[in-house]
């Protein structure tokens, strides 16, 4: 086969919001034998994209940078976020900045108009790089197209070659269920359910004994190689090392820095499911967000009032995608992991804040850090700062609840936009209808921690939140005395859980050496930024909310 | 004109659909600017779709004239947005006339020959 005959089997959509610009590439991705479909907004192609999801997916989209609409930023996250696509984007304009958010946001390469055939000739370069990312990952993708033997003398096929028959036959036993169907691909799609049997295993293996081969006999899950397993190992512990020294370097000088946790098999247990809620519960912590009287009732509504506000913020600026794979986690599913039967609220904050203490360091600034570590960029941009520091003061400083969920509320809606999930935000966070009915769950449904989880961050972010506040004579206004009583009681509760600050290496606690040993680890992928690899595990976070609007 | 010769060959209907594309994108542009001339934003928006399409097809003069023009736009210079807005009309103009002529030439040349033509 020649460089044309595999041009033709991939399937490339085109998106740009000028018709003629479109029309442009379109004959000119034609020229160089491309499959083309066009569309001239982002949110018909991301609806194609996950139309598509399983079957028959585009191989490569190429994308405007500006556009009315959704822009081609947004649009390049999203596609990260949900589908494991290579993205080009095209402009006309040049400058470094652009060009740089560009890549940043995750495109494979940038092209300046006005665009060369040889340009668009090699295009297909950056699907088949795409495929390689992983030991074993393989382009099945192309194998799909009508050559399910084995070619070897087949010099772009030659990886595959191995594979092909092995996916064809596996392809062939269609499966009801998506993770299997997923499992059985060589192109491993890391579901949401996949991954959290992936943190059990790894935590009950224990972290610093977790090897792939363990883990993957562990997770006894078809099609799952012992490759795998060892490149989304090291992306977990890429991202946890974030989780724990990340963004957090320019930390405040809080006293109350420790929040390793006693409590080691729960903690070690949970952490890994729970950083990852962290990051991805994000938004869902904005789910608890309850309407109703009592006090501890409200304080978690406040703090998850305050945890939206940090929250929306995350999804905004540039979750490096570059490697992203399918990382969606249905919410419902969190269950089990690791949490006892949460009867009360307080029950709840003692077993989760220690957890989500440990995965977050509880810095006292929790949104800047925590926004900037799913940020995956320690600078955030002003505009980020701004947005983030607005947040926090506004999720400490409302004194009444309905008047903080709406700002908060509208705050989310805004900032969310921008990740274009403000539908599915929408119903997290407004009234207390939704609230309350919630926090029924959360408290008559043992086995639900989603709204266990989903309240963890929250109540730990919110002290924090207080603390910084009090600390920095805050723009809280006087309603912030109201709650401080409750705050200083949760502030014991959390105190009293919590380790000694203990650093981060080498101490008694599990969770320590887990930490340390991510520390150690040098887990760079492909030379990208540190960043690059946590946030693949970000994404969680945006499903969480698709899945639990189910 | 390397990409339109390179890719517009048999397709120089196309083509003539691009110019008409161009001028109402164009026209609309004058009248925006006019009717909301401390809109910079969206002349700036529309100057770029331009300048997208006009380097897209070579035409050059157009494209600096529209990043010209950007620049006023970003500097909110409402006189030499107007200024640059007026030669960009003439370059229009120009184009479309060589557009128009090229075409022709095509459309008279005939489909077998016009593969051989561009390759001059």
């Amino acid at each position: 086969m020649d460089v044309d005959e595999f041009r033709a089997k991939l399937h490339v959509l085109a998106v740009d919001d000028d018709r003629v610009s479109l029309m442009l590439i379109e004959k000119q991705l034609r020229h160089c034998r491309y499959n083309v479909t066009t569309v001239m907004h982002a949110e018909t192609a991301l609806e194609m994209l996950r139309a598509r999801r399983d079957a028959d997916q585009f191989d490569l989209v190429i994308t405007d940078v500006h556009m009315p609409g959704m822009d081609g930023f947004k649009f390049l996250e999203l596609i990260g976020l949900e589908m494991d696509i290579p993205v080009i984007m095209l402009s006309a304009n040049d400058t470094l900045e652009t060009m740089m958010k560009g890549i940043k946001h995750g495109a494979l390469n940038y092209l300046v108009k006005p665009v060369g055939l040889e340009q668009l000739k090699n295009l297909w370069i950056h699907v088949v790089a795409k495929h390689m990312d992983g030991p074993s990952n393989s382009i099945n993708n192309y194998s799909d197209d009508g050559h399910h033997q084995p070619r070897s003398g087949d010099s772009e096929d030659e990886n595959v070659a191995n594979h092909t028959s092995m996916s064809s036959r596996k392809k062939k036993k269609e499966d009801g269920t998506r993770e299997d169907k997923e499992a059985k691909r060589q192109r491993i799609q890391w579901s949401g359910q996949l991954h959290r049997l992936f943190v059990e295993v790894v935590h009950q293996l224990g972290i610093d004994k977790a090897v792939p081969k363990k883990i993957v006999e562990m997770m006894n899950v078809e099609g799952l190689t012992r490759d795998h397993v060892a490149s989304h190992l090291q992306k977990y512990r890429l991202f946890l090392k974030k989780v724990s020294t990340g963004a957090y370097r320019r930390c405040n000088p809080f006293t109350d820095e420790t929040v390793w946790s006693e409590g080691n098999s729960i903690n070690t247990h949970g952490l890994g499911t729970f950083g990852h809620n962290l990051e991805h519960g994000i938004y869902h912590s904005s789910i608890s967000f309850a309407g109703s009287s009592n006090s501890s009732d409200r304080f978690a509504r406040m703090n998850s009032a305050a945890a939206i506000g940090t929250h929306s913020m995350l999804p905004t600026h540039s979750v490096q995608l570059m490697n992203q794979r399918n990382l969606s986690i249905p919410l419902k599913d969190m269950g089990s992991v690791g949490y006892g039967t949460p009867s009360n609220s307080s029950a709840n904050i003692r077993n989760g804040s220690p957890l989500l203490a440990a995965s977050m360091e509880a810095t006292n600034y929790p949104y800047r850090s925590y926004a900037s570590l799913c940020m995956s960029d320690p600078y955030p941009s002003d505009g980020n700062r701004r947005r983030i520091n607005r947040l926090s003061r506004l999720a400490a400083s409302s004194g009444q609840n309905s008047e903080f969920q709406n700002q908060t509320a509208a705050l989310t809606r805004t900032t969310t936009q921008m990740a274009g999930i403000t539908e599915q935000m929408a119903p997290f966070n407004i009234g207390s209808n939704t609230n309350s009915i919630v926090m029924t769950n959360y408290n008559s449904v043992p086995g639900d921690a989603s709204s266990v989880i989903s309240d963890l961050p929250s109540i730990q972010m919110y002290r924090d939140v207080m603390e910084s506040q009090i600390v920095s004579g805050g723009d809280g206004s006087g309603s912030l005395l109201g709650h401080q009583a409750a705050a200083d009681q949760l502030n014991y509760n959390n105190e009293s859980l919590i380790g000694t600050s203990s650093g981060q290496n080498g101490h008694s606690d599990d969770l320590d050496d887990f930490f340390s040993d991510c520390l150690n680890q040098d887990v760079f992928k492909n030379g990208d930024a540190f960043m690059d690899g946590d946030c693949e595990f970000a994404p969680f976070f945006l499903t969480f909310l698709f899945d639990k609007g189910n | 004109m390397l990409f339109l010769q390179g890719y517009l060959d048999e397709q120089f209907n196309q083509l003539e659909e691009l110019q008409d594309e161009t001028s109402p994108n164009f026209v609309e542009e004058v009248v925006v600017f006019d009717k909301y001339p401390q809109d910079f934003y969206r002349l700036d928006s529309l100057v770029h779709t331009l300048k997208g399409r006009g380097t897209s097809i070579g035409a050059m003069r157009m494209k600096n004239e529209c990043s010209v023009l950007k620049a006023h736009c970003n500097n909110k210079n409402l006189e030499g947005c107007r200024r640059s807005l007026q030669k960009m009309k003439r370059e229009h103009a120009t184009l479309k006339q060589k557009l128009e002529a090229y075409c022709q030439m095509m459309r008279q040349v005939g489909p077998r020959e016009r593969a051989v033509n561009s390759r001059k």
